[in-house]
């Protein structure tokens, strides 16, 4: 029962940064390794909300939502609109986003320091029993709203127009541009609403990850993995992926320890991919290519 | 089909020569200088692992991240197979070895560890490599952290080295560790040029252009880039070994993200898919990174490091040493159309595959 809880958690809040992962590659075929950095941001911006605003549980979530917004936007700018159509886009883009990515991480040392900064509970500390399995407010939370979020993600990916645009993106970049789809719209819907998601992850996670410098470069891996398993550019996959990861991670902790769980995530992915090289969406899809 | 010798191969040689003389130049100028060593050790290893991850970054076309943690593992690997125990501890362990069989195990390892990494993932479409790859560092030293056999936190020291333990800090052992190094980036190099430009560097750059091509040629794609990975791999366990051969041990830090990071801005710098695009983007990153270390701050040589790579990036499409040739495009174009006539269209990416795609 305890396996399965921290397996929702933590599934929850892997989906939230892998979609945006898996977004961005499928809508742009861009590589975003700067979502770790916006997560950091996101985190440094809630914190710094609760210091100068009010440590109102709203105020600490909007602070973190609005920060990884921004830093979404940045990307946008920096990444996509100069490098957008040149030749090599696909790989001077990863790089262009490494590279903003060395500049944030010691950019934050420089400005924040190396300490870690310590946000509240959000739900406050209250402890229920579920069958004998105390849950802490703190995951139900995060639970909740992440599933809340996703949801709404959903809908509007399929009924409004810029999600319509977005999954036109996906599925045929060409076809998009006939009908007068904006690439750059698009991509910018796509990076904001992904430094959105990476920020309120950052948010429900600060309990576990403090933000300081480093802090996004483990949650980047992660979703890396999830959004590598679930078949970059599927949400259906990614969430299938992402309690795939969770379940291992939870199932690894139990029985070995933390530091086995990176390696028995790995050997997951590779099995996976031995198998359908498109990940899980590639079995949804009963595709292989 | 001989070369006849142009103005570019003219270049290219007054390039190496001068490389060449500069090391040797630098060796003997500043010969008493014990910091030269130390950061002359540091640049071969980088170069040589740049050299091999242009191979297959560049030639191949394969996005692989896994560079360091393979030279990590198998630094680790040799240290372990030639006496190197948990610092502490007592050095004179029951397992020693001469270096060149160290470091030929590491070699041998290295390929291993390659066929490990590629066996799944070689057929992997390039995006897919990189993420896979990523993590890998991450992994091994997740896995080496727990280990009691090789030294948890505190890595393995004592191993054997090049160099006696007497002679560390003497000048016999710099001009030793000098030529080592020397000997170390020369053979990365022929292994670069053989691969590079010999048959494999053309059916991979056959497969990188397009893949359904060269299958419709009959070039077994999968197996080639698989070849490729191995003898990278290869040399980058070679590299491994080398490591702990200079440094008689290794530690966790070996897998730092961080390093990778910087290797990765020293070939995009240089110029992806070039030898000596490695060797300009390895020096002046390498001298960026020793010059700001002593700075009170010394985030800000990153800070510095990550904007020369952006910048980079966002100017040029082949690097530094591409600069000429897009010069060179760009003044082409602007005479046609002086002249009145049609300028040739800028090209458009599926014109200019550069290397890495």
């Amino acid at each position: 029962m305890t396996d399965l809880i921290t397996t929702v958690n933590l599934a929850a809040l892997y989906s939230l940064i892998a979609v945006g992962i898996s977004l961005t590659w499928a809508g742009l075929g861009f590589l975003n390794l700067a979502h770790g950095v916006t997560f950091a941001a996101a985190g440094y911006g809630a914190w710094w909300a609760q210091e100068h605003i009010s440590n109102h549980p709203s105020v600490i979530f909007l602070g973190g939502i609005i920060v990884g917004a921004l830093a979404g936007v940045i990307i946008f700018l920096s990444v996509f609109v100069p490098l957008d159509g040149k030749p090599n886009w696909d790989f001077r883009s990863i790089i262009a986003s490494l590279g903003l990515s060395i500049i944030g991480v010691n950019t934050y040392l420089l400005v924040f320091g190396p300490q870690r900064r310590a946000i509240d509970f959000l739900f406050g500390t209250t402890n229920f029993k579920v069958g004998g399995t105390t849950i802490t407010a703190d995951k139900s939370g995060a639970i909740i709203s992440a599933a809340v979020i996703m949801i709404l993600l959903v809908l509007a990916v399929t009924r409004s127009r810029i999600g319509l645009g977005v999954r036109a993106l996906t599925q045929n970049p060409e076809g998009a541009a006939l009908v007068g789809i904006g690439r750059k719209q698009a991509a910018l819907a796509i990076l904001t609403v992904s430094g959105m998601l990476a920020g309120l992850a950052a948010v429900l996670l600060s309990q576990t990850f403090y933000p300081e410098p480093n802090i996004g470069y483990l949650p980047l891996v992660k979703g890396l993995i999830v959004a590598l398993l679930g078949g970059l550019g599927s949400i259906g996959g990614t969430v299938v992926a992402a309690f795939l990861v969770a379940a291992t991670e939870a199932v690894t902790l139990d029985f070995l320890n933390a530091s086995w769980v990176l390696l028995t995530q790995f050997a997951l992915i590779a099995i996976v991919l031995l198998v359908r090289p498109r990940g899980v969406a590639g079995i949804l899809e009963g595709s292989r290519a | 089909m001989p070369r006849r010798p142009t103005l570019g191969n003219a270049g290219d040689a007054a390039f190496w020569v001068g490389s060449l003389a500069l090391a040797l130049v630098l060796f003997f100028v500043v010969y008493d200088n014990a910091n030269f060593g130390g950061h002359w050790i540091i640049f071969s290893l980088y170069l040589s692992m740049n050299l091999m991850w242009m191979l297959v970054i560049g030639t191949a076309g394969i996005y692989s991240f896994a560079t360091v943690a393979v030279v990590g593992a198998c630094a680790y690997f040799a240290a372990f197979i030639a006496g190197g125990s948990q610092a502490g501890t007592d050095f004179a362990g029951a397992r020693s070895l001469n270096v060149v069989l160290m470091i030929l195990a590491a070699a041998v390892f290295g390929a291993l560890l390659g066929a490990l990494i590629a066996a799944p993932t070689i057929r992997l479409r390039g995006v897919y490599f990189a993420l896979f790859t990523i993590g890998l560092a991450e992994v091994a030293r997740a896995i080496v952290k727990q280990q009691e056999v090789f030294g948890k936190a505190q890595g393995l020291q004592g191993a054997t080295r090049f160099i006696k333990e007497d002679q560390v800090f003497t000048e016999t052992g710099r001009t030793i560790q000098f030529f080592v190094g020397l000997a170390l980036i020369v053979f990365c190099l022929l292994v670069y040029r053989v691969v590079d430009s010999g048959r494999l560097g053309l059916l991979l750059r056959t497969a990188r252009e397009s893949e359904g091509v060269a299958k419709g040629l009959g070039i077994a794609v999968v197996r080639a880039r698989f070849a490729v990975f191995i003898i990278s791999s290869a040399v980058l366990g070679l590299i491994g070994g080398f490591y702990t051969g200079f440094y008689g041990g290794v530690s966790l830090p070996v897998f730092d993200f961080g390093t990778l990071l910087l290797l990765l801005a020293m070939i995009v710098v240089g110029g992806i898919g070039s030898a000596k695009g490695a060797v300009i983007g390895t020096a002046l990153l390498l001298y960026i990174d020793v010059t700001y270390a002593d700075l009170s701050k010394p985030a800000w040589r990153f800070v510095i490091i990550g904007i020369i790579m952006y910048a980079v990036v966002i100017g040029t499409t082949r690097g530094l040493v591409g600069i000429p040739t897009q010069l060179r495009g760009w003044w082409q174009r602007r005479q046609t159309r002086r002249a009145g006539g049609e300028p040739e269209p800028e090209p458009t990416p599926a014109e200019l595959k550069v290397p890495g795609l």
